[in-house]
């Protein structure tokens, strides 16, 4: 249920993007959702739709752009990405790893349409 | 009509973030330590904040926010009962505490009467640990019969946490809880934390407990004047 209040953030930071440039409608937007973050793309545009209702944002379309989680292995101070279950550090084949990237989730851009250029 | 495309690239928590540090100025003013509290259901988080209460409320004047999912007012009615000017939230089925709601509740306090602020978030492991509601203290609330492999389970939770309370550790015979195999966890997520083995119902380990946020009250009301 926390995707709801995801998609509201998202939505304010896309509003007052439009507002400022004068837009009169926003058209899409992408949204970074990086591998270890705790948001379903699913969930998030199930929401995305009901919450842009009456403003500038209502019918704009939400992209999802996937990035890789980063690991440090912690046998050999080496840092990798990809994971699946069991995790290994492809160099030395240790267990002993941390994630130490990939729980960002950003808007990184907005496409707007305005009367004028 | 033209179409152009403008870069971002800000965090979608961010307006979050913003609320929080609107909350955080505003308890520095008035001199208040706010710790939120986070927890599974069934953690504790009520008696643990009730014993708390009575152990503290001879030495600070104590507030609390108060959540639920569902307008069921008991765990605030116990904690006014215990002695702290007490709000309740609602939130409607949200999962999570966010900064706005906290910023109505606080509205709703006296904040130059209070020294220490109890923020009781709802009973979760996952959505807490991502929204910052402006408290100083992230703590998290874990309990023995939850099993001992939480921290692997939550990293996200159990990384982003300030201090760690192990709740029931008086059933720690009569149930399987490897407190090394725990603690192991904690510390590759979280490398010396403050942690405070306790129980509730026998009391032991509280008054650690009630030393820690006294001292940190008292720093914090130094720091204000």
């Amino acid at each position: 249920m926390h995707e709801l209040s995801v998609v509201e953030g998202i939505r304010e930071i896309a509003l007052r993007h439009a507002r400022s440039a004068g837009a009169s409608r926003i058209l899409s937007v992408q949204v970074v959702i990086a591998e270890f973050s705790s948001y379903l793309e699913d969930a998030l545009a199930m929401f995305w739709d009901e919450v842009c209702g009456a403003t500038e944002a209502a019918g704009a379309r939400i992209d999802f752009v996937r990035i890789p989680g980063e690991y440090l292995c912690l046998g050999c101070l080496k840092s990798f990405t990809g994971g699946g279950k069991d995790v290994r550090c492809p160099e030395c084949a240790s267990d002993w790893v941390r994630p130490i990237a990939g729980q960002e989730c950003y808007v990184e851009s907005i496409e707007l349409e305005t009367p004028r250029g | 009509m033209t179409v152009k495309t403008i870069q971002v690239a800000q965090n979608v928590l961010s307006a979050n973030r913003e609320i929080a540090e609107h909350n955080r100025a505003k308890l520095n003013a008035a001199g208040v330590v706010a710790l939120n509290l986070m927890a599974s259901p069934g953690a504790g988080k009520t008696s643990l904040i009730e014993r708390t209460i009575q152990g503290l409320n001879h030495r600070l004047r104590i507030g609390m926010i108060n959540s639920d999912t569902s307008s069921a007012a008991m765990d605030a009615e116990r904690a006014e009962r215990a002695g702290a000017l007490t709000v309740h939230l609602n939130t409607a089925g949200r999962c999570h505490l966010d900064a706005g709601m906290v910023r109505d509740a606080l509205d709703c306090l006296p904040l130059d009467d209070i020294d220490l602020l109890l923020i009781e978030n709802i009973g979760n492991l996952v959505c807490p640990a991502l929204w910052r509601l402006g408290a100083h203290w992230n703590v998290l609330i874990a309990s023995t019969p939850e099993g001992d492999d939480k921290p692997y389970k939550y990293p996200r939770m159990y990384n982003g946490v300030d201090a760690l309370v192990i709740n029931k550790t008086d059933l720690l015979p009569y149930v399987s809880f490897d407190l090394d195999y725990f603690t192991r966890g904690v510390e590759a997520l979280n490398h010396g934390m403050r942690t405070f083995p306790l129980s509730c119902r026998s009391g032991a380990g509280l008054e650690q407990w009630f030393d820690w946020i006294a001292s940190i009250a008292v720093r914090k009301a130094a720091i204000a004047r």
